[in-house]
């Protein structure tokens, strides 16, 4: 059965059809459920992945979303969209908080589980001198940060966003944007050498 | 934290997908520039499309039949013998094992040496035959 006929029939609630999409769409569902626990930092028992993986089908289901999809290429992208917000309003409501604490200059602005040193707060100070233990005043900076990149261009804040901010790749970016990679290569070191300058004319004007 | 005014998940998966018209793509990396509920969304779900493609190589991987499986792992032994040079013979005996392994596994061969057996207990059933023909003609 081609996606397309399984689609329509799921839409008209054919049970055999809706038992077909849960076992072709299973893993994928479940994937995603547990890549937005763990990127919320949420700790997270078997049985509890599974019960939400059981709500997102049962919403699916009673609220009939897959009408809504008019796609059929986009069906796995929309999926886990479906179902990285319905996680994030489940630990929402059990009670996940988001502190906030005091901002040390080695923070990481990367909020990805990876590794990306070159994100740490420090290395965006505009020179060395400012760079000394002013770890009170690196909050301001995050600020700072946040409002310089928000007055760039949108195509060149995006891009700098996620590669700062998600710990994306250049590739990566490309792929999100649709766009090549040299040009995404192009939009960030530009970004960030306006940024640099930025970020010095406003320490120099303070 | 979403609002009224960020992008259905359709539009964004959409816009994942690549599919997205022009006009609607610039008004909606617009939002996804300001809006970083949304803009964690598109990060994530790519994270995730990306490690299920990297599952779709290992599922080729497991799906290659075991024909398949072996012919690449003899060219793949035979490309290693030249790049360690020191190892040469012993990557091409490797090659070499692995390639009639592919052979005897083939379909063709498979079906020749049932083709060769069939027509072996045919030569036997009529050698019995003949001797015992051979043996009433003595009589």
């Amino acid at each position: 059965m081609t996606t397309e006929e399984l689609l329509i029939k799921c839409v008209n609630h054919n049970r055999a059809a809706w038992d077909i999409f849960i076992a072709r769409y299973k893993n994928l569902v479940t994937k995603s459920v547990r890549y937005k626990m763990t990127s919320l930092g949420v700790t997270f028992s078997q049985n509890e992945s599974r019960d939400i993986v059981q709500q997102i089908f049962f919403e699916l289901w009673t609220k009939n979303k897959l009408k809504k999809l008019r796609k059929v290429v986009c069906l796995k992208n929309w999926l886990t969209i479906v179902s990285l917000n319905i996680t994030l309003n489940y630990c929402k409501e059990k009670t996940f908080r988001n502190s906030r604490k005091l901002v040390s200059l080695e923070k990481n602005l990367c909020r990805d589980d990876e590794k990306h040193e070159k994100n740490l707060l420090r290395k965006f100070l505009s020179d060395e001198k400012y760079n000394s233990a002013r770890v009170l005043e690196s909050y301001e900076t995050l600020e700072a940060i946040k409002r310089e990149i928000s007055k760039l261009e949108y195509r060149r804040a995006l891009a700098l966003k996620l590669n700062i901010y998600h710990g994306k790749t250049q590739k990566d970016i490309a792929g999100i944007m649709n766009i090549p990679t040299g040009t995404v290569a192009t939009l960030i070191k530009r970004s960030k050498e306006l940024l640099r300058e930025n970020l010095r004319t406003f320490y120099e004007n303070r | 934290m979403k609002n009224r005014l960020c992008p259905s998940e359709e539009n964004l998966s959409v816009y994942l997908s690549g599919t997205l018209s022009d006009t609607d793509r610039i008004f909606l990396e617009q939002h996804l520039a300001n809006c970083q509920a949304c803009r964690t969304l598109i990060a994530e779900a790519h994270s995730i499309a990306r490690k299920s493609a990297g599952n779709k190589i290992q599922k080729l991987f497991h799906a290659l039949k075991p024909g398949a499986l072996w012919l690449t792992a003899c060219i793949f032994s035979l490309a290693l013998s030249f790049v360690f040079s020191k190892y040469f013979i012993q990557f091409l005996t490797a090659a070499l094992l692995l390639g009639i392994k592919w052979i005897i596994d083939s379909k063709t061969t498979k079906t020749l040496i049932t083709i060769h057996k069939t027509l072996k207990s045919d030569a036997a059933t009529n050698k019995d035959e003949t001797f015992i023909n051979k043996n009433t003609f003595n009589d």
